[in-house]
């Protein structure tokens, strides 16, 4: 909510790690709405603002780390998601779980339905790709337990007759969780991928016709930004939908190809958990060819060492999350970096490798991955329902062989 | 009740007609260039504003007349009883089963829906006593319940010997007492005190903040400056929600980091203004000053606001008007005839889209609902009681297009009528050609087309308001005020006619037409 952002301390508050090791980041203040840049130091070229970047080695996804991930997705997937605490007008409601939700109902816990969906996501990640992980059983033990037969067809049926509800970000995490359960050769994930597979088929055609009707892209950097749909998407259109690929492509084409200038200076916007301009980028360089996205990206994002790219290579940190009033973009402030971080190697992995802005993408994502490493507890369950899935796309996509590259 | 008087419908030949417009979407926010797709040219510009003047068609403006009033103040009283209807999210003790298992249709993909009944199944009943505890019940929505109690304060404060005066003051007694607006307040504490302060997809603020906060406040301030002893009991009953409700929209604004530029009730600029009303009757010089201060924030530096994108897209198939394609908005307009094939290629800037506000933030579909407001005209009428009047006629040339120019064209134009369109039977699913199913498509189709046509009547009501509010704001030898006028009245003639015949916009689209008229005195 608008009314809980506190823009001051969104701006001027700063990851421990940056201002302690760059004069670059503590200098950008927030005036009102408008961003005033005071004595900034200005780099001419993207060397010098290389230089000046403190040296950060990127996390890796090391059996340590995955058994943090996987314990907090966990910790979730049980925990039913809050009762409806509105005060009613005139209709006053009592309360009751859906009956047998631990049979007809898939994606109950996690605080909303998107974070089961994506929380389920990181265990079937974490596990396939650390199958003998200690916490390997439970993750299979709460698998099983959600992705029975009779949990998605209750599901899809409620899903069905939902309306709007959760299109399109919770409809494209699905998709990404099947793409995941889909590619893995697992006896237990052919099982899953089967019970799973007509939700998957449902959300891709009402993607389908999204994305179609969509006429301007939604470019918030909260849950309904377009660019982050497709991106969520995507792996599984080009694996298994041919339909929901071109429905994709067309989208972004339309939408996006004409952009330039993203407004980067303007970021971030109240509570938001993902930059826009990072996400489109993103999404535009896996679908682009890179002859045609070089110099798409040039007339889109500005340089990298400039004043108006400044607050993207910025993290936001501790000192934000001491402000008890801002409960709101202090959980989606930590989600920020994390999805920084993800959008930045995805840019990376996407440009020539010898790009002189590959390097600097990279320790610019490390960075902001950094400030979020240290924080996926600082504000309780607001976080812990969902950082996990943020960190591990994060990891995953810098551990990611760049495009083209030869293996 | 509704007079049924109809004046002969006096359009000229040279009536403006969006006939062509109506199939087109909207061009994209801001400055930034045409959207990619669906563009079509805007009329060229005309030489100046006598030539708009006179391509302006002449609408005497109707007196504000008893009999209009009648017509106006009855609305409200079928609708303030009418009992806001129960939550549609599904449910029931059961919850969804085989037996009522969803259809999935397009009408049922559409539907809003926040998951209710995902997990948490409700069982919804009656509140209780909510005629003695509760005010704002009936009229679909509370606001609009507020605003139909506005409308019939309003229209008995001016027309005291209204034939309508004992029933709508039977009304008013009857929501305005004492123990309604106590247990208003009590919950609207409750509401406070309940909310949850994580943004999610199934709340997102205060419950009628700031548009239903704004409505109440405009209430109140015309409740305290009606000198009528019944009056000064309902003002008194009002008077501590409304100190709440102003010092919680006063706290809102002033924490707001952007205003809401949309056409939807949800437009911070609409509130705005509501809220000035009271805060200049009560001497809230808080609130004003929270208002004035963010209004400055927000506003001042706005330039070249995109009226080219407030042509009027009707969503129930709109046809165009009865006046035919030639006149004002269809003049010259062969020097851009291909300008849709140049907008295709043209860049979209998204830091010059973005430098009045964060404009890189497209109107999300549906994201407040319809569009019943000008963006631009009524962040104008606000600057009016912000600014300085020399502050203010400088400050408005940067901020509206030339009235003459092709970018102005969508406001200077009647917006066209939508009519019936073949209901589509069975559409997306097997075709079931049964009578029911066809009574049923038929009357969906009547439903929607009469809503349409009041969101229309609102729409046309709120731009010639805010025509009247810039109009006052200039001084009187201004050249536009005559062009504003003329075209207020255009736009307040197509929304009566819009209104007429039609029950649908009954709780919410008088109170519109009224504030129309409030503005023209």
């Amino acid at each position: 909510m608008m009314s809980t952002i506190h823009t001051m301390t969104v701006l001027t508050a700063f990851a421990a790690i940056a201002v302690a090791t760059s004069p670059v980041a503590a200098q950008t203040a927030l005036r009102g709405d408008s961003r005033v840049v005071k004595k900034a130091p200005e780099f001419g070229d993207l060397a010098s603002f290389y230089a000046s970047l403190p040296v950060v080695q990127p996390r890796a996804l090391d059996r340590a780390t995955a058994v943090q991930l996987s314990a907090m997705p966990l910790s979730c997937m049980d925990h039913p998601q809050p009762r409806p605490n509105t005060v009613p007008y005139l209709w006053d409601a009592t309360y009751t779980p859906a009956a047998d939700y631990e049979t007809t109902r898939a994606f109950y816990g996690c605080y909303d339905w998107h974070s089961a969906v994506n929380s389920a996501w990181t265990l079937v990640r974490i596990l396939k790709m650390f199958p003998d992980l200690p916490t390997a059983p439970a993750i299979r033990q709460k698998l099983n337990d959600h992705f029975g037969a009779t949990n998605i067809a209750g599901d899809l049926e409620f899903m069905r007759g939902a309306g709007a509800f959760e299109v399109p970000y919770g409809y494209a995490w699905l998709l990404r969780l099947q793409y995941e359960l889909r590619s893995w050769n697992d006896s237990d994930a052919v099982r899953w991928a089967a019970n799973v597979q007509p939700m998957a088929t449902y959300m891709s055609e009402r993607m389908v016709t999204y994305l179609k009707a969509l006429q301007q892209p939604v470019r918030t950097g909260v849950h309904p930004n377009t660019a982050m749909a497709m991106d969520n998407a995507l792996g599984y259109a080009r694996a298994f939908d041919p339909a929901l690929e071109a429905a994709i492509r067309e989208s972004a084409e339309r939408l996006f190809k004409h952009d330039i200038r993203c407004n980067t200076a303007a970021e971030p916007g109240p509570s938001d958990f993902a930059s826009p301009c990072l996400m489109e980028a993103s999404i535009m360089g896996q679908l682009m060819d890179r002859a045609a996205f070089v110099p798409w990206l040039d007339a889109f994002l500005p340089q990298l060492y400039s004043a108006e790219f400044r607050p993207l290579t910025q993290g936001l940190g501790p000192e934000f999350v001491k402000n008890p009033a801002a409960v709101a973009s202090k959980s989606h402030i930590v989600g920020l970096a994390f999805v920084r971080a993800t959008s930045m190697g995805e840019l990376a992995n996407s440009l020539p490798p010898r790009d002189a802005r590959v390097p600097v993408l990279r320790r610019l994502a490390a960075m902001q991955a950094a400030t979020g490493f240290p924080l996926m507890g600082a504000v309780g369950y607001d976080g812990s329902h969902y950082y996990a899935s943020w960190a591990t796309t994060y990891l995953i996509t810098n551990a990611q062989a760049p495009r083209g590259a030869v293996p | 009740m509704i007079p049924t008087r109809r004046r002969p419908h006096c359009r000229f030949a040279t009536v403006v007609s969006v006939l062509a417009f109506a199939s087109l979407s909207r061009l994209a926010s801001g400055q930034q260039p045409p959207a990619r797709a669906d563009t079509t040219p805007l009329r060229a510009d005309y030489r100046s504003l006598g030539e708009l003047l006179e391509k302006i068609p002449n609408v005497a403006p109707s007196p504000f007349d008893e009999e209009r009033a009648m017509w106006l103040g009855a609305l409200p009283l079928a609708c303030l009883d009418r009992l806001q209807s129960r939550p549609t999210g599904r449910g029931g003790a059961a919850g969804p089963s085989r037996a009522n298992a969803p259809v999935d249709t397009a009408a049922a993909r559409n539907a809003p829906n926040n998951g209710a009944g995902y997990f948490w199944v409700p069982n919804y009943t009656l509140a209780h006593d909510h005629d003695r505890l509760r005010a704002f019940w009936g009229c679909t929505d509370w606001h609009s319940a507020v605003g139909s109690t506005w409308v019939a304060v309003r229209l008995l404060k001016s027309f005291p010997n209204t034939p309508l005066r004992e029933l709508t003051r039977e009304k008013l007694n009857a929501h305005l007492g004492k123990s309604n607006l106590d247990g208003e307040l009590a919950f609207f504490h409750a509401t406070a005190a309940a909310i949850n302060p994580i943004p999610s997809a199934s709340q997102t603020g205060l419950f009628e903040r700031p548009y239903g906060f704004a409505w109440l406040l405009e209430l109140q301030a015309e409740l305290r400056t009606w000198p009528d002893t019944q009056a000064k009991r309902w003002a008194a009953n009002v008077a501590p929600l409304a100190a709440w409700m102003a010092d919680s929209l006063g706290a809102y604004m002033s924490k707001l980091v952007e205003p809401v530029r949309s056409g939807a009730q949800n437009n911070t600029a609409q509130s705005m203004a509501l809220a000035l009303d009271y805060a200049q009757v009560d001497g809230d010089a808080k609130l004003r000053n929270a208002i004035v201060t963010a209004a400055r924030k927000f506003y001042l530096a706005d330039t070249a606001c995109a009226t080219q994108s407030e042509r009027v897209v009707s969503a129930a198939g709109g046809r165009g008007g009865r006046g035919g394609g030639r006149g004002a908005g269809r003049g010259a307009n062969a020097n851009n005839a291909d300008s849709a094939a140049v907008a295709a290629a043209t860049p979209n800037d998204l830091t010059a889209a973005a430098t009045a506000g964060r404009g890189a933030v497209a109107p999300a579909p549906g994201g407040g609902g319809p569009e019943i407001l000008s963006p631009c005209l009524t962040e104008a009428a606000l600057m009016s009681r912000v600014l300085e009047p020399r502050a203010y006629i400088a400050w408005l040339d940067r901020f509206l297009p030339p009235f003459q120019s092709g970018r102005f064209a969508p406001l200077t134009e009647a917006i066209s009528i939508p009519v019936a369109r073949a209901p589509t039977v069975a559409r997306g699913g097997a075709s079931d050609t049964s009578a029911a199913a066809i009574s049923a498509a038929i009357s969906a189709a009547a439903t929607a087309l009469a809503t349409e046509r009041a969101r229309l009547a609102a729409l046309s009501f709120s731009r010639a308001q805010s025509m009247e509010r810039i109009a006052r704001g200039l001084p009187a030898t201004d050249p536009r005020v005559v062009v504003l006028r003329r075209l207020s009245a255009l736009q307040a003639d197509r929304g009566f006619e819009l209104m007429r015949d039609d029950a649908a916009g009954i709780s919410w689209v008088p109170a519109q037409a009224l504030l129309y008229e409030t503005a023209r005195r």
